[in-house]
């Protein structure tokens, strides 16, 4: 009997190592395609809602703009929090000129050692949000107070949207190799 | 005997347990309160992996705060009771004399420097145009007498002067301060809202007329009307009290013949008033002034002098705007919260020479965005 549990136990901790030893390639996505796929998602969400579909131009959504966060003249307000010589690549996709307050940012930062520190300027950006939205317009407040922050690996996303988790799965799952 | 005492105490226990909570189910969540102006959380989808990481319990104990039978009821009830024990503020609102509520001011900082550097270099970067600075003090610092004992917000003459200091000598300064404490008798700050009333922008809009040398109208050349006499505004939200009496809102129609047409660029939709009424059957009736909040709306009026002006404003400027109107054939209004794209090619594409700013002390000492007028 004894034999039997230890023999159990040795395997269980075999495994469990087994696990942690796991190699978890290096995933090398670039920001753009995933800001792509979480544009698609969203222009899906638009044409539900009602958009019109004549509206759309190069898989572009309508009234949003890309914002390259590695150009200087590119990022005005995000550039004071996110600086280029910390990220790799990174990308913002908010409204041009609308009282909404949808901001989706994207960031591969240049190693490891970066994460955190882009982790607590995502953190300042929604501060910075909530302070812009929490007087006003409760509904697009309401995306800023559901906002979601995430890390996997190098990558970071910052989403204010309708619906945060659908764009954080796309996020995950983009990541998944 | 006491058997059965014991037994009415544990039935009304059981009862008046499970009354709340059924009460609680029974009644149908709501959406959205009207008096706090806010969405109210809805009960959240279960997932296991939510409810692993302690998301799915957060989100339910929201759930069961905000939608609490007759929610609204209590959380004025407990706003009342600590009124009654003497509490003289809720949620950053002080509670003056007369009905005033008040929003509290906290110490800028850095802030105004920072903002006002940042118009400099606009200045700088733009010397041929015309450049103006009007910084609307709150109803705290002119009605700071009303404020309650011990009450102790940072003083907005400092920031004014901090700001009135740093600006270069290329922008124009208007002060309001002395105009709006001179006609302080009259209604021009709302008492439940942040904001000033039409007769309160009346006297901003006297004082940076006076500056700019322009025959401003005297308000005899206005028909004023009460539009509204059950206005609740944000400070009456944050403070909880429902007892506390409402604003009204008057505004000011011109008696002198004038067409506008007015289009709301972000959303495509044009007019030709000044005013949405129906903003009036809806909880944030202050939208009434232009529509609420956009990020960029264009005036054009049947006065043909050929001048333009672009104004950058926080909602100050709502009630603001239809007496500057009068005097410019094309307005552009941005809202810096919500414009991202380049301020430099719009004011070039619309060869805009004028340019107006026009923030409240408090949004003015926490804004972010105003840096993006030099891009």
């Amino acid at each position: 009997m004894k034999k039997i549990i230890s023999v159990i136990l040795i395997l269980l901790a075999v495994i469990s190592f087994a696990g942690c030893s796991q190699q978890t390639s290096e995933v090398n996505i670039p920001v753009k395609d995933i800001i792509g796929t979480i544009q698609d998602k969203m222009i899906e969400d638009a044409i539900a809602n009602g958009l019109d579909e004549e509206a759309i131009e190069d898989g572009k959504l309508p009234g949003y703009m890309e914002v390259d966060l590695m150009e200087e003249s590119d990022n005005v307000v995000l550039g004071d929090f996110i600086k280029k010589e910390d990220i790799e690549e990174g990308i913002a996709l908010q409204s041009m000129f609308n009282v909404n307050s949808d901001l989706i940012i994207v960031l591969k930062a240049k190693t490891e050692t970066e994460v955190d520190a882009l982790k607590g300027k995502l953190e300042e950006i929604k501060e910075m949000q909530d302070n812009t939205w929490s007087s006003y317009l409760p509904d697009q407040y309401e995306k800023v107070k559901n906002n979601i922050i995430e890390v996997n690996g190098r990558y970071l996303i910052y989403i204010t949207s309708q619906e945060p988790e659908s764009i954080k799965e796309i996020f995950d799952s983009s990541l998944e190799q | 005997m006491k058997n059965s005492s014991n037994k009415i105490i544990i039935i009304m226990f059981i009862v008046f347990l499970l009354s709340v909570n059924i009460l609680n189910i029974v009644i149908p969540d709501k959406e959205f309160s009207e008096l706090e102006n806010r969405v109210l959380s809805q009960i959240p989808k279960f997932q296991l992996n939510k409810l692993l990481s302690g998301q799915f319990t957060n989100k339910f104990e929201e759930y069961y705060v905000d939608q609490f039978s007759y929610r609204e009821f209590w959380v004025g009830f407990k706003a009342k009771v600590e009124k009654l024990l003497n509490k003289t503020e809720n949620n950053g609102i002080y509670f003056g004399e007369n009905g005033y509520l008040f929003e509290d001011y906290e110490s800028p900082g850095n802030k105004i420097k920072d903002n006002t550097e940042i118009i400099n270099e606009f200045s700088g970067k733009h010397p041929d145009i015309a450049t103006y600075f009007l910084l609307v003090p709150n109803s705290i610092k002119i009605y700071e007498e009303k404020l309650p004992l011990f009450a102790s917000p940072y003083d907005q003459l400092d920031s004014i002067k901090v700001m009135k200091d740093k600006l270069n000598k290329s922008v124009e300064f208007i002060d309001v301060y002395e105009t709006l404490m001179k006609n302080k008798d009259e209604y021009i700050y709302f008492k439940t809202d942040h904001h000033w009333t039409m007769r309160g922008a009346y006297y901003g809009y006297t004082a940076l007329a006076k500056e700019l040398g322009l025959n401003y109208y005297k308000m005899d050349s206005f028909n004023s009307r009460i539009v509204s006499k059950n206005f609740l505004g944000t400070y009456y939200s944050k403070a909880q009290d429902w007892s506390i009496s409402s604003d009204s809102i008057e505004v000011f129609y011109p008696k002198f013949d004038i067409q506008y047409e007015v289009s709301y660029k972000d959303t495509n939709k044009s007019t030709n008033s000044l005013y949405e009424s129906s903003h009036l059957e809806e909880k944030d009736k202050y939208s009434y002034f232009l529509d609420g909040n956009h990020a960029l709306i264009t005036i054009n009026t049947s006065i043909k002098n050929g001048k333009k002006i672009a104004i950058f404003k926080d909602s100050y400027s709502h009630s603001f705007i239809p007496f500057l109107v009068n005097h410019y054939e094309e307005i552009h209004v941005i809202d810096l919260r919500y414009y991202n794209l380049s301020i430099n090619d719009y004011l070039e594409k619309n060869n805009i020479k004028e340019v107006l700013f026009l923030y409240n002390v408090s949004t003015f000492s926490k804004d972010n965005n105003i840096r993006k007028i030099n891009y």
